[in-house]
């Protein structure tokens, strides 16, 4: 008697720890698309659970917003990816997509079978999401990297205001004269969207070719980064922090520098936290020809999504010229829709956006993306420090990372 | 004689005097960190890298504590992390008091095999099963919910261990007597053994909540949606954002993520080294 | 006070049966089967399956998508051969042979200051305790600003000493050792509170006894107190070492790993291996290696224990 009540009682607890709480979510569920993002602060997660919506009432079901700092997003994508974990909708970087083409669905047929007009938006945010021909994700922003400068020193600094085009020289002239005026010129970071960006404009030289393979052994990007880190040794740039891969922005925001190299993403997060006059610009190049990588963001669909129809209308939806208008005049994303941007112009409330966004787009290259960009990355953020410092010689410290990214 | 007497006493005042001074000093350094951390808390963005550092800003902005809330969902990062250090807690403390007193009281076939398992386990740190554990909650569809954060760390073989200890310790007259009372296998456990056992569960409580509410590598691996599922370390992270660090707000929610475990420790903490001398535990 | 020994265990083979009965009165066989199961089941569900799956997932190539493939030995092949896996190593051990005896002098040093003798002495033991409750990641933070060219433990050097103070975390000689300080200032405290405790239990009357023969408080620390609390010393040592292998959070949070490869850890190479990278096999191998290296060091401290630890 007594030893049954004991058996029982054990099963129950067994049973209860087994099942009783489980039932986990599953992304599959059948009134529900669930949609990973990452969110930076409540602020954001209002705006796209407002986004979210506009997908909602298109697809005829919910839209469950899973969000994570963007730090830990992509790690946490790569563990979703190719299982039933994995949300329907997936936020997608363009220079990422390469690293999950594998876990997403090529779109064209949706596109097809909907008559999706791919035309109205911008051709190169397009192409930037698509791999091999094949598109995985429809983009709702886009944008050239630029320079942002804080107005208020280059004027006390007795410099110019930069035009677009202007070049390295004209950069180090500036930066010199900041100097003397007790201000560092420019914030590093060794994230791999600054870096990329800023060897590309000033010294023609790229991190990642064409084809998505890693190759660093170019003597050009050696020497791109050793401009940088001369600029580092001179203190006309700040120290690289490999643990903080935003410390360039802080940096920017809170004064320390006074020019950062950042996309229109950034536009808003400047405006609303410098304390100063922001300005953008131009990348400076070596002889004014401006080179730039441009960057965007979409929405793909997850392979394992049960729905991609729906999940289509919503996507559909959510990058509609009335959803990226009002998230344009937010100044949030410069809409990778044609139609959506002159929203964007009118209520960036920087100085000259327009003028220089045209010159550089009319340049800018998509940023390619690598299946081992994650790993670049991390390799950046444990060696870029000591190169980007002009601690150690910057081919040597390429080639280690190149060796550990290896086969 | 008299006078020796008081100089004798004044001379060991003074030793006394110094040695207190000693320790309150090596207590504010041993403390400074988490100074710095609330002095951080309390400053305006603009002047926390001033130079040179100062402890406190121009002014106390304890708005920082409000906007920890309204900048991330940080309230829901605290009771996630309640949640879950106390339902872990709870499930710890309910097996291993069973498994304890089944280790050193009861007899059955098998016993000193499975406890020397136990005992194996606990030469195994969480992160060597971190990956199997992953795919394993991947299985069985875990992935992502609040289960996967309670349940596959609730039985570490420490709790059996600790409490093994304790009831060793238990004279066998007290069962002999309970039995004479009448009281069956369960009446002597809930009624004799359980309450005399609460020093010990004392100290297993306090470590395993500071365990679950500490713990970052798991949560970091397994909850995909933070925003909703984000324990208190994950929730930290979101002030690294991609726009810059928000300093201030890292140190308010530090000082804010303290405070339960705190509570816990100071209202147990009578317990604690009268749990520790019966029971034995330490490292970390 | 308790501990983990050969003892025990042996104990725990053959119990002491206090009761005249013998046998059939003391079996309590299937309840003490159903008292046990609960824990059992989950401690076999949750830890000895997933060291089974670890070690199954070890002799493939596992990626995070995709099926697995049977390669044998290839992982651990690739490990050995793998400079990157044979720095994180290193790491590891540096950090322990740093960590392990600082943390043990400096908890062994305040539980002894703190006394019976010193009043409010539960107070300092919840304030040196503190920072072991504080979420490493906050903590981990906390030190990443105060070790920061120009923070708070370089701006007072400067201003008292007039001395510059090196980048502590950007300086790979430096690194481990900024990581191995903020790790004892975090994590001392429990080793604290159980020698504080050992200590209190030790009885009065074999001090009264030493101090009669004229022994000074050094030599009754050395030479009465420690040996008596050596089986809890025993147990600490045991704990920490197998602790201090997990080394994690502090990296992840103040270096990334960096500068180069000077802080990565062997917990850190197996996430980025299993997770950023995602080769789950190769990261299962690496955590096997993990796992013997423990146990190793772990039969190590078994054996050497007879040398050193008395019991009563």
């Amino acid at each position: 008697m007594r030893v049954r009540t004991v058996a029982v009682a054990t099963t129950a607890v067994g049973a209860l720890l087994l099942t009783g709480c489980s039932g986990g979510q599953s992304s599959g569920s059948s009134d529900t698309l669930s949609w990973s993002m990452w969110i930076g602060s409540s602020e954001d997660q209002k705006v796209w659970e407002g986004v979210g919506n506009t997908g909602a009432e298109a697809s005829g079901k919910k839209v469950s917003l899973q969000g994570s700092p963007f730090n830990d997003y992509w790690t946490k994508i790569s563990t979703q990816l190719g299982t039933s974990a994995a949300p329907c909708i997936v936020t997608m970087q363009s220079l990422r997509v390469n690293q999950f083409s594998e876990g997403l669905l090529p779109l064209d047929d949706l596109i097809k079978s909907t008559g999706f007009d791919t035309a109205a938006f911008d051709e190169g945010a397009m192409k930037a999401l698509a791999v091999d021909g094949k598109q995985y994700a429809i983009p709702y922003d886009t944008g050239p990297l630029l320079l942002f400068y804080n107005k208020d020193a280059f004027a006390k600094a007795g410099v110019d205001a930069p035009k677009p085009g202007w070049t390295v020289n004209d950069f180090e002239t500036a930066a010199t004269a900041l100097k003397k005026n007790g201000q560092v010129a420019l914030a590093t970071t060794v994230e791999d969207i600054f870096l990329e960006g800023t060897i590309l404009s000033t010294g023609g030289a790229k991190m990642i070719d064409d084809s998505g393979k890693v190759s660093l052994d170019d003597p050009k990007t050696a020497q791109a980064i050793e401009w940088i880190a001369g600029l580092v040794k001179d203190g006309t740039a700040t120290k690289a922090d490999g643990a903080d891969a935003s410390a360039d922005d802080n940096a920017f925001i809170n004064g320390t520098a006074a020019a950062t190299v950042g996309g229109p993403w950034n536009s808003l997060d400047f405006k609303a936290k410098a304390k100063f006059d922001v300005g953008v610009t131009t990348i400076p190049s070596p002889q004014g020809e401006q080179k730039t990588y441009s960057a965007g963001s979409g929405f793909g669909i997850s392979k394992t999504c049960s729905d991609p129809t729906a999940a289509f209308k919503a996507i559909t939806a959510m990058t509609s010229e009335k959803t990226l208008t009002s998230l344009a005049k937010d100044g949030r994303a410069f809409p990778a829709r044609t139609a959506a941007q002159a929203a964007w112009y009118e209520n960036a409330g920087i100085d000259g956006a327009k003028e220089t966004l045209d010159s550089a787009l009319a340049s800018a290259v998509p940023l390619p993306g690598s299946s081992d960009g994650d790993k670049l990355n991390q390799m950046l953020s444990q060696y870029g420090p000591q190169m980007v410092n002009g601690e150690k010689p910057a081919a040597g410290v390429l080639a280690e990372i190149s060796r550990q990214i290896g086969k | 004689m008299s006078d020796v007497v008081s100089r004798g006493r004044g001379v060991r005042n003074l030793r006394t005097a110094i040695g207190y001074t000693l320790l309150i000093l090596v207590a504010l350094l041993f403390m400074s960190p988490l100074i710095f951390m609330i002095g951080t808390s309390l400053k305006a963005p603009s002047e926390i890298f001033s130079t040179p550092p100062s402890l406190f800003g121009s002014s106390l902005q304890w708005g920082n504590y409000a906007e920890v809330f309204s900048y991330a969902p940080f309230a829901r990062y605290l009771v996630n992390g309640i949640v879950v250090a106390a339902g872990g807690t709870l499930i710890t403390l309910a097996v291993s008091a069973l498994s304890g007193y089944a280790f050193s009281r009861l007899r059955w076939r098998g016993r000193s095999a499975t406890f020397m398992v136990f005992l194996a386990t606990m030469m195994l740190p969480q992160e060597v099963i971190i990956v199997p554990a992953f795919v394993l909650m991947r299985e069985l569809g875990w992935v992502n919910t609040y289960q996967a954060l309670i349940v596959p760390w609730a039985f570490t073989a420490l709790g059996a261990f600790l409490l093994r200890q304790f009831f060793i310790t238990v004279p066998q007259e007290l069962e002999d007597a309970s039995r004479i009372d009448g009281l069956g296998q369960l009446g002597t456990f809930f009624r004799i053994m359980l309450p005399l056992a609460r020093p010990s569960l004392a100290v297993l409580a306090v470590f395993t909540f500071i365990t679950y509410w500490n713990s970052f590598l798991w949560p970091l691996v397994i909850v995909n949606d933070v925003t909703t599922l984000g324990t208190i370390p994950l929730g930290l992270q979101q002030f690294f954002g991609q726009q810059g660090t928000q300093w201030h707000l890292i140190m308010a929610a530090s000082v804010i993520s303290m405070l339960p475990s705190t509570v816990l420790l100071i209202a147990l903490q009578r317990y604690l080294v009268r749990g520790i001398v019966t029971s034995g535990l330490g490292g970390r | 006070m308790a501990h983990v020994s050969a003892r025990e265990v042996t104990a725990a083979a053959a119990p002491k049966d206090h009761r005249p009965g013998g046998r059939r009165r003391g079996w309590s066989g299937a309840w003490g089967v159903g008292f046990a199961a609960p824990h059992a089941l989950g401690l076999a569900l949750f830890t000895l399956v997933p060291i089974g799956i670890a070690l199954a997932m070890s002799l493939h190539d596992w990626p995070m998508i995709g099926s697995p493939s049977w390669i044998g030995f290839e992982n651990y092949r690739q490990l050995i051969s793998d400079p990157a896996f044979r720095t994180a190593l290193t790491n590891t051990l540096l950090f322990v042979v740093l960590y392990v005896p600082l943390n043990l002098v400096v908890s062994l040093g305040m539980a002894a200051w703190l006394s019976p003798k010193i009043r409010h002495r539960q107070i300092f033991r919840v304030i040196f305790f503190l920072p072991t409750v504080t979420p490493i990641v906050a903590n981990a933070v906390v030190w990443r600003m105060l070790y920061q060219p120009n923070g708070a433990i370089d701006a007072t050097a400067q201003s008292f000493f007039g001395i510059k103070l090196p980048d502590f975390l950007a300086d790979p000689h430096w690194a481990m050792i900024a990581i191995v300080i903020m790790s004892v200032w975090q994590g001392f405290g429990y080793n604290m509170i159980v020698f504080s405790s050992a200590l209190d239990s030790v009885p009065e009357s074999q001090l009264e006894a030493a101090s009669l023969d004229g022994a000074n408080a050094w030599t009754v620390f050395w030479r009465i107190k420690l040996p008596l609390i050596s089986p809890s010393l025993f147990f600490a040592t045991t704990m920490t070492l197998i602790t201090s292998f997990q080394v994690f959070i502090q990296p992840y949070i103040m270096t990334r790993g960096g500068p180069g490869d000077s802080t990565v850890t062997l917990v850190q190479f197996i996430y980025n291996q299993g997770f950023t990278f995602q080769k789950l096999g190769l990261a299962s191998a690496a955590a096997w290696v993990l796992f013997v290296i423990i146990l190793g060091v772990t039969a190590v401290q078994f054996l050497g224990q007879k040398k050193w630890v008395h019991y009563e």
